[in-house]
């Protein structure tokens, strides 16, 4: 099957680059249920998937997106879905399945006002811990944080190399603002590009162990190489039965956590700008971060010592980057579309010395740069 | 160099699709950096649409319009939604049979026979190129090669000839008008 890419320079949907990022690492096959604002992203996949050897389906709801995806994982083909909050919500308990069983798979998150319909056509940045807590449990999650059209699509691949390389669920937090936004964007070749593919058995091993425990992150066999597997959202021995025993889930929960706790580096990205000298520090990621640069060159315009902190990443949470910051200046305002939401690890994680101010938004809107400014310049002089 | 361009009018007009073809243009012919976002009501057509593009010479950090320096309007409901946003900076740029428009207070006002020209040349939906072809001369934001590349890039197959006859007109009409602007 030949394979379509559109190479070059584009002026392109946001939603739409993260279809070409997802084709570009692989993604062969999603699942998904429309809803806005995350609709163009099913729209193209429907018509581009069939392009490069692909399958696409229009499942009855998000529950079942989410199922259709872990199974077409685990029969070895790159997988994703794209929703918005509500949908999300319908997800979570099979994003702890995928989390459980260790299955490869890409969730994005257009994140639009919520809770409940809220507002579907308008932005917010109110579903970060709804990422990282909303299944049961005790389990992690990688979220990655773009902000521009760009980085939808480059963060797009590096989404599925993660999953690939830790055979677990990760999650793209997007917005309206950037799903709906139509911008530059540059699609280099293949070759060019880092793509992961997940470790596999090799043929015929008569030891092999779908959950061995020996190794952090077990080789994935494929549906129909041959292996008996079993996978269950139970907890599970090194072959994959159930075992539930305090002694299976104490090995278990803690090989997964290490995961994660072991490759902190590896995932964790952050971009500091104009922090080199600065006093305070505008925490912040996705959208939003646009509108704190916008205003943080204007105050250094006035001479405010004033710095932008940027989550590329936002789970795992970088804690030492955080810490790091903190010691560095003197106060820190954490910039969100949300009542406040990622003020709270971030405090949790900064030096006592450093202050930790909220600037909030309800939704519907990024703050507007003289809403940020406003801000900093308050608390310069204060 | 930046521009705040508002496209306004409702659902079916070609709102977007002005955006984009501009935005195409300055972006991928031009070389210019562009960013457009869209709103609209939901209905499919006839509800309020609005395209918003900014073009710089330079990386666009904040994504959106407060005040646009052009706004163009295809129908009234895009003045009654946008007129409180004029400056006296802005260039207004009209259909002149659909937009109902009051031209006092602030800003510069052009009316173009946007909508009558693309009834003349028998399809109304081309009411929008031709405005696009009148912007083109006034306010010079984008390259007529530019312009012309991307609208070839957008339209349907076997409504090219319609379509850059429609651009022609506009061109025209603007001409008459002039005024490039300083920004």
């Amino acid at each position: 099957m030949s394979e379509k890419y559109y190479l070059g320079k584009h002026f392109m949907m946001g939603n739409h680059a993260i279809v070409e990022g997802a084709l570009m690492a692989g993604c062969r096959f999603f699942a998904g249920y429309p809803i806005t604002p995350a609709s163009p992203i099913a729209e193209r996949m429907s018509w581009r998937l069939p392009e490069v050897g692909g399958a696409y389906i229009q499942m009855e709801d998000e529950i079942a997106s989410m199922a259709a995806i872990i199974g077409a994982s685990t029969g070895g083909v790159k997988s994703m879905t794209a929703t918005s909050g509500p949908g999300l919500s319908l997800m979570l308990e099979n994003i702890g399945l995928a989390y459980m069983m260790e299955v490869p798979v890409v969730i994005v998150n257009i994140m639009r006002g919520g809770p409940s319909t809220g507002m579907p056509t308008l932005t917010s940045q109110a579903d970060v811990m709804q990422a990282r807590w909303g299944s049961h449990g005790d389990y992690d999650m990688i979220a990655y944080a773009p902000s521009t059209v760009q980085e939808m699509f480059d963060f797009t691949i590096k989404a599925f190399n993660a999953s690939e390389k830790y055979r677990t669920p990760v999650m793209i937090l997007g917005d309206q603002v950037l799903g709906l936004m139509t911008s530059d964007l540059y699609v280099p070749h293949k070759e060019e590009l880092e793509v992961i593919d997940r470790k596999i058995p090799e043929d015929g091993l008569e030891d092999y162990l779908m959950y061995d425990s020996k190794e952090l992150i077990p080789p994935m066999a494929i549906a129909g190489m041959g292996y008996k597997v079993h996978m269950t959202g139970l907890t599970h021995n090194d072959k994959g039965y159930p075992d539930v025993s305090v002694v299976a889930q104490e090995k278990l929960m803690k090989r997964l956590k290490a995961k994660f706790k072991q490759n902190l580096s590896n995932i964790i990205e952050v971009e500091e700008r104009y922090t080199e000298d600065a006093e305070i520090a505008v925490a912040c990621f996705g959208s939003e971060s646009r509108s704190v640069l916008n205003a943080v060159k204007k105050a250094r315009e006035e001479n405010i010592r004033v710095g932008i902190f940027r989550f590329k990443t936002i789970w795992p949470f970088p804690e030492n980057e955080i810490l790091d910051l903190s010691k560095r200046v003197s106060k820190i305002i954490v910039a969100e579309v949300n009542l406040g939401q990622l003020i709270h690890p971030v405090k949790e994680n900064a030096d006592p010395d450093c202050e930790i101010i909220s600037l909030p938004h309800a939704g519907g809107a990024i703050h507007k740069p003289e809403e940020i400014l406003a801000m900093i310049k308050k608390e310069a002089t204060s | 160099m930046r521009f705040n361009v508002r496209f306004a009018g409702l659902g079916g007009q070609g709102i977007i699709t002005m955006g984009l073809a501009i935005g195409r243009a300055s972006s991928i012919y031009d070389k210019k950096y562009v960013i457009m976002t869209e709103a609209y009501g939901p209905e499919i057509t006839g509800g309020f649409a609005r395209a918003d593009v900014i073009i710089s010479d330079e990386e666009i950090d904040y994504p959106l319009i407060e005040h646009p320096d052009i706004l163009v309007l295809m129908h009234t409901d895009g003045w009654e939604r946008n007129k409180d946003l004029v400056t006296n900076d802005s260039l207004v740029i009209y259909d002149d049979f659909l937009a109902k428009v009051e031209e006092s207070g602030n800003g510069q006002f052009f009316k173009i026979p946007s909508f009558s020209v693309g009834n003349e040349l028998g399809r109304k939906v081309v009411a929008n190129v031709v405005m696009m072809g009148a912007i083109q001369e006034i306010t010079k934001i984008v390259s007529k090669e530019a312009l012309r590349k991307a609208l070839l890039d957008l339209v349907p197959k076997g409504t090219e000839e319609l379509n850059l006859t429609a651009l022609e007109r506009g061109y025209e009409i603007g001409s008459k008008i002039g005024g490039k602007i300083e920004a």
